[in-house]
Formats: structure tokens, C-alpha cells, sequence
């Protein structure tokens, strides 16, 4: 995976509450076992009118959209069904961060899974966000987004931190705890319970 | 002090504690698959050179795009090359790696969130994954179930384990029990206008009290399934008698650990938030808008929207001009999904629809949850006064819950559904939903409008 250190553009701006993941990409996309390709589904619905013409007036059409590579959300951004496909397609559209007062929680963790760098600011430094224009600068080896002389600093879990700066799949790690797995499985015999029964009816 | 259900659950399936610097290792005890996010897990398996951990513990079917109908001779309508593409490639990483997997022709096959409480596979004190948001309806057994995204996916795969940071506790506790007529799938729509769709975000929801306690193990599972409508990953109940019995009429009998039933939230543990309700002040309930938290009770007047979002979703559903719901025409009745297409659910729905016929406005389509259920109201004679009535008896399927299998609403017309989600475009593109229980739904395909 492309480590994630720093990303400088300026930002596109999609504010509304509860974007849910059914409109990041709709279900009739989802008929591929591929997780490529998939940016040219991305808002699909939204992007496009009924008789597939493009709408203008939505923010990631032209002229609206200029590769900018920086999202900003609004509340509650990514709720509802778990599928990873919405983070491929932010990806894949060239999308490498996303702001928003606050995140569907499965959402989330899949953009970090996926180098997608997801951001949970505060309202009034989210206010500030939507209205400016210029540069902003997310740095996230120092926690922080600039835009101007306006520094908003931000949280993230230090392991999600660790992984993404230096690229780092979690499969990767979660495979190293084999001992520690083995061993719970050999104290806790009694308690896992294979699905015997089910393979053979 | 004392502890929670979830911390309980959580403590004794930890591998390796959390620490500040790396979330916790959690051991999970089933793990669901689906076709829709699980070929990508295998994938990145591939790209790893990594075997399936425990095929043991683990169980596939196909669901999201299962299709309803059959032809002539009995033989699946698959709508297009790309499901079976999708199907294929399931089928063919769960035999590669000696997993079990239900096909669309398996006789236990049906929707992963019905067919694994059924079967006796969801256990209290386990954890609980699979790549969809609607896993949470596991945790009525008294688990920590969850939904999880394809990259999570591989991890327990090739590990049975998954990194995770404890939640928070939030419990809601349900005083009085509800009133005849009135089911869990109201109780959950109004407590989700309590807590907001946010509201249970960063929190693993415990459901407690009178009314609780009351509900059968099949609106215990639709209450649980609803829970990340809310906001909230995770929802989780007590196990108790109810739970007890269940597990004990189920087709795969398993020994029952007598220690299940000590998981119970302590009285003395501590809470990082709380919601009481009286259940007797719930009555049947609708949304109204574009998320579950946007609803009222039938026949309340609709609300005047005040911010941005209520006013889009207003427009969306096209109410302008009407002061009520009442009386606007339905187009579709949907009855099924992993959150209402339980037997007791169509038990309810065919109550309603005995003897009577649907609406010539109205096209009514069933769906069973699983082929068990299917199995089970075709033994009862549910199906015939489905049939008679006029309406359509699919095979089990998510079907119009999230439209990818064919089954789809037009543009702009309105569907009252018993699924789970309102969300713009969630039954196809331009189409308008309401939510509601199996009851109100069978009678509003009846009456052909609201």
C-alpha cells in the first residue's frame, strides 16, 4: 500500500448529513468480485440524471471538480451498509482524504484500511473548512490540516497512524500474533465450537 | 465495580489486550460470509499466499443477489452474467478452502442474518462477524456481532481474529412491554427518533428492561438488526430463558454452556450513556424521510422539516402540499429482509391478509428470509393466502430490501417495505420508501394507500 504522509490540494465540498454508503456507490454496482474500477461508479446517482445526462450542478462533475484530492463531508459521512466498495471509489476517483464532522463507523475504518485518510474534525474547524478556498495542507505525521495560517489539529488512533504512514497492510501484522492465537485456541478448547453438521447437510 | 454484558463477552474472547498504541485482538467464534464483499477478501488471501484459518468456524451463503423467481421449470432467474460471475466466485473460494457455503439451490440456504440464529450457529458469549452493516442482529443472543469490511474480511480468514478499539456502553432500557399489535420493528424506529441517526455512534447498545425481557428471540434479532440505524455497530441483549429455549428448538443442536446464563450486564457496572422508554407509548411507527431516525407514528401528522437535511429528504420523498401521510397512494408493498422476514413475521403479515385481496394499485411482493422459512409457511398455508390475495411469493433473497438482484422500485414511485433502510436510491434509483412493520405493511397493501 502507498504510504499516506502528506496530502496538499485544494478541497472539494460535498456538505450534506448522512451521505450513506448506498449513494457513494448504489447496490447495482456491486455485481463485481473486482475492487478496482470502481471511481466511475462513485456517486454515481448523484453524478448523473435518470436519462444519464451529467449533472453540473453536483460537486464532483466539472466544472465543479478539478482533480481536487481532498473531500470535504458532511456529518454522519459514510453510514449505513459496510460495503469497502465506497472507499475503493473515492480512491480510485483520486480521492486521498476525507474531512467530515463525523463518519459511519465501519466506513471509516475501511477508508484507513484502504490508505483513504478519514478525518474527524470539530464543528466550527469543519465550518471554517467548507468555506475555504485556498490550499489545504494534511500532514499526518503532525496531526494537523493547514489551510492558510489556520492549523486545526486532529486525533487518529496511533496503530491506524503507524500503518498508513509507512504503508503497511494489517493483514500483515494481525498474521505476526499467530503464537498468541494458537494459544488462546488451546486454552479456550472447550469454548470454540466447530460448525459440525453443516458441511455434511 | 461491575461489568457489562459487552465488556464480559469482550474479556473472554480477548487474545491480546488493548493498549494505546494497538487496539485489541479479538477471537471470533462465527464468521459469516457473503458474495458481495467476500471474493475481494480472497483476493487479497491470494496476493498473500495465505490458507483459511479455521473453514470450521466459518459458514458462506448466497444472499444479497439471490434471485426471487424461477421459471417454468424450476430453475433460477439469474438477471445477468455478472451475478453469475458473483456466485461462481464464491462457491469456488469456499470449495478451495473446504468452507461451507449455501448455494442457491442449498435446502438451508436463505439471508446469512436469518439463516445462522435458525440454524443454532449464533451463540451467547461469541463474537460475531461478517462483511454487512446488519450483522448486529446477532447480538439478541447476548454476542458482540458486527459488521466488518472486506480487508477485515481477509484478516479473519487467514487469523480468526479482529483488531478492534472497546466501545463505549450505552444501554437502553425499555420499561412496560409493548401493546398488542405493536412489534419490535416500531420499537426500534422509535427509539432510533430517541437517539438520532448518530446517536449511538462510538457505543455498543445493550437493550434491558420489562419490555425487552418480553420479546420473543424473533423481534429480539429485528431490534438487534436495526441497531446500526442508530448509529451503533453493535446491539446486544441478555441471554435469559427466552434465548435458552430458542437455541433449543433450533435444527443443529449444541451443547449449551451452563455459564450463559451468568452474561448479564452487572447491576453496579458502569454506563457511558442511557435512554429509558416505556414501551406502551410506542405504537406503529413509519419513516417518513430518507434515514431511519426521520419517522413518526402512522397518522401523526408529518413534520414541518427545519434544517437542510429534512428538507431534502422531504422533497426526495416528494411530500410537498400534504399536511398527512394518510391517503397517498403505495406502488409497492415489500415484505421481507434480514430485519422482517421471519416466519413469525409472515405469521403476522398473513393474519392480516386472510381472506382478503391487495389493492389493484398495489404490487406486493414476500420474500422469505431463508429456505427454512420458505419450508415452514408453505407448511402452515401462509403462501396460499399470499397467493390469493394477489401478492408475489419469492424465493429467499435480500431482494427489494436492497434491490441487486433485479427486484427494483421506478423512479419516484413509493414502496412501504419492512426492510431496514429509507436511504435515497436504496430500492433502485429515484425510488421512495417507507419503513414499516410486517403488520402495517400487509395492511397497507390491502388498502393501496397510507
Amino acid at each position: 500500500m502507498t504510504p499516506v504522509t502528506v496530502v496538499r490540494s485544494q478541497s472539494i465540498k460535498l456538505l450534506d448529513e448522512d451521505v450513506d454508503t448506498d449513494q457513494m456507490v448504489p447496490a447495482r454496482f456491486l455485481r463485481t468480485s473486482a475492487a478496482t474500477g470502481l471511481g466511475a461508479c462513485l456517486f454515481y446517482d448523484r453524478r448523473f440524471g435518470l436519462d444519464g445526462e451529467r449533472l453540473a450542478g453536483f460537486p464532483l462533475n466539472p466544472p465543479m471538480y478539478q482533480g481536487e484530492r481532498i473531500l470535504i463531508g458532511g456529518a454522519n459521512f459514510g453510514c449505513g451498509s459496510s460495503r469497502e466498495h465506497a472507499p475503493w471509489a473515492f480512491k480510485d476517483f483520486g480521492f486521498d482524504v476525507l474531512i467530515a464532522p463525523s463518519f459511519g463507523e465501519i466506513f471509516y475504518h475501511n477508508c484507513l484500511k484502504n490508505a483513504l485518510l478519514a478525518i474527524a474534525v470539530d464543528p466550527e474547524s469543519h465550518r471554517f473548512l467548507s468555506l475555504w478556498d485556498g490550499l489545504v495542507t494534511v500532514d499526518l505525521d503532525q496531526q494537523v490540516i493547514q489551510a492558510g495560517d489556520v492549523q486545526v489539529p486532529f486525533a487518529i488512533d496511533p496503530f491506524m497512524r503507524f500503518c498508513l504512514m509507512r504503508g503497511l497492510s494489517q493483514l500483515g501484522y494481525v498474521t505476526e500474533q499467530e503464537p498468541l492465537i494458537a494459544l488462546f485456541e488451546q486454552k479456550n478448547d472447550q469454548r470454540i465450537v466447530p460448525l459440525s453438521g453443516v458441511g455434511s447437510i | 465495580m461491575g461489568q457489562t454484558l459487552f465488556d464480559k463477552v469482550w474479556q473472554q474472547n480477548t487474545v491480546k489486550a488493548e493498549t494505546p498504541d494497538q487496539p485489541a485482538l479479538l477471537y471470533v467464534g462465527l464468521h459469516l460470509l457473503h458474495e458481495i464483499t467476500a471474493p475481494q477478501a480472497f483476493a487479497m488471501l491470494e496476493e498473500w499466499r495465505l490458507p483459511v484459518r479455521r473453514p470450521d468456524l466459518t459458514l458462506a451463503m448466497v444472499d444479497h443477489c439471490a434471485p426471487t423467481s424461477k421459471d417454468a421449470d424450476g430453475r433460477f432467474v439469474v438477471k445477468d452474467q455478472a451475478t453469475v460471475a458473483q456466485i461462481d466466485a464464491l462457491t469456488s473460494d469456499c470449495t478451495r478452502h473446504d468452507i461451507p457455503c449455501f448455494s442457491l439451490d442449498h435446502p438451508f440456504q436463505g439471508i446469512v442474518h436469518a439463516v445462522a440464529p435458525e440454524l443454532g450457529l449464533s451463540r451467547p458469549g461469541q463474537v460475531i462477524v461478517c462483511g454487512d452493516s446488519h450483522t448486529s442482529t446477532h447480538g439478541a443472543f447476548g454476542a458482540i456481532a458486527f459488521g466488518i469490511g472486506s480487508s477485515e474480511v481477509a484478516e479473519v480468514l487467514a487469523t480468526q481474529c479482529i483488531l478492534q478499539r472497546r466501545p463505549k456502553n450505552l444501554r437502553v432500557i425499555v420499561d412496560k412491554v409493548l401493546s398488542p399489535g405493536v412489534s419490535a420493528k416500531d420499537l426500534a424506529l422509535y427509539i432510533t427518533t430517541k437517539l438520532g441517526a448518530v446517536g449511538g455512534k462510538g457505543y455498543a447498545i445493550e437493550y434491558q428492561g420489562a419490555g425487552i425481557r418480553a420479546l420473543s428471540m424473533e423481534q429480539r434479532l429485528t431490534l438487534c438488526n436495526m441497531t446500526i440505524e442508530m448509529g451503533a455497530r453493535f446491539g446486544l441483549i441478555a441471554p435469559d430463558q427466552t434465548t435458552l429455549d430458542y437455541l433449543g428448538r433450533c435444527l443443529l443442536q449444541r451443547e449449551i454452556e451452563a455459564s450463559v446464563l451468568g452474561l448479564f450486564s452487572d447491576p453496579d457496572a458502569p454506563w457511558d450513556k442511557e435512554l429509558v422508554i416505556d414501551a406502551d407509548q410506542v405504537s406503529p411507527m413509519m419513516s417518513w424521510g430518507t434515514n431511519p431516525a426521520m419517522s413518526i407514528a402512522l397518522g401523526d401528522e408529518l413534520p414541518l422539516p427545519t434544517t437542510a437535511t429534512e428538507r431534502q429528504a422531504y422533497a426526495y420523498m416528494g411530500w410537498q402540499g400534504q399536511k398527512v401521510a394518510s391517503g397517498r397512494v403505495v406502488d409497492h408493498v415489500f415484505i421481507g429482509s434480514c430485519t422482517n422476514g421471519r416466519i413469525s413475521d409472515l405469521r403476522i403479515a398473513a393474519a392480516q391478509m386472510q381472506g382478503k385481496t391487495v389493492a389493484t394499485n398495489t404490487q406486493c411482493l414476500i420474500v422469505p428470509a431463508s429456505k427454512l422459512v420458505k419450508q415452514q409457511a408453505e407448511d402452515e398455508g401462509l403462501d396460499l393466502v399470499f397467493r390469493q390475495a394477489g401478492a408475489t411469493w419469492g424465493e429467499p433473497s435480500c431482494s427489494l430490501c436492497n434491490a441487486m438482484n433485479g427486484d427494483l422500485v421506478a423512479p419516484g414511485r413509493l414502496s412501504v417495505s419492512t426492510s431496514n433502510r429509507n436511504f435515497e436510491g436504496r430500492q433502485g434509483q429515484g425510488a421512495r420508501t417507507v419503513l414499516v412493520s410486517p403488520a402495517s405493511a400487509a395492511q397497507i397493501a390491502i388498502r393501496g394507500h397510507l
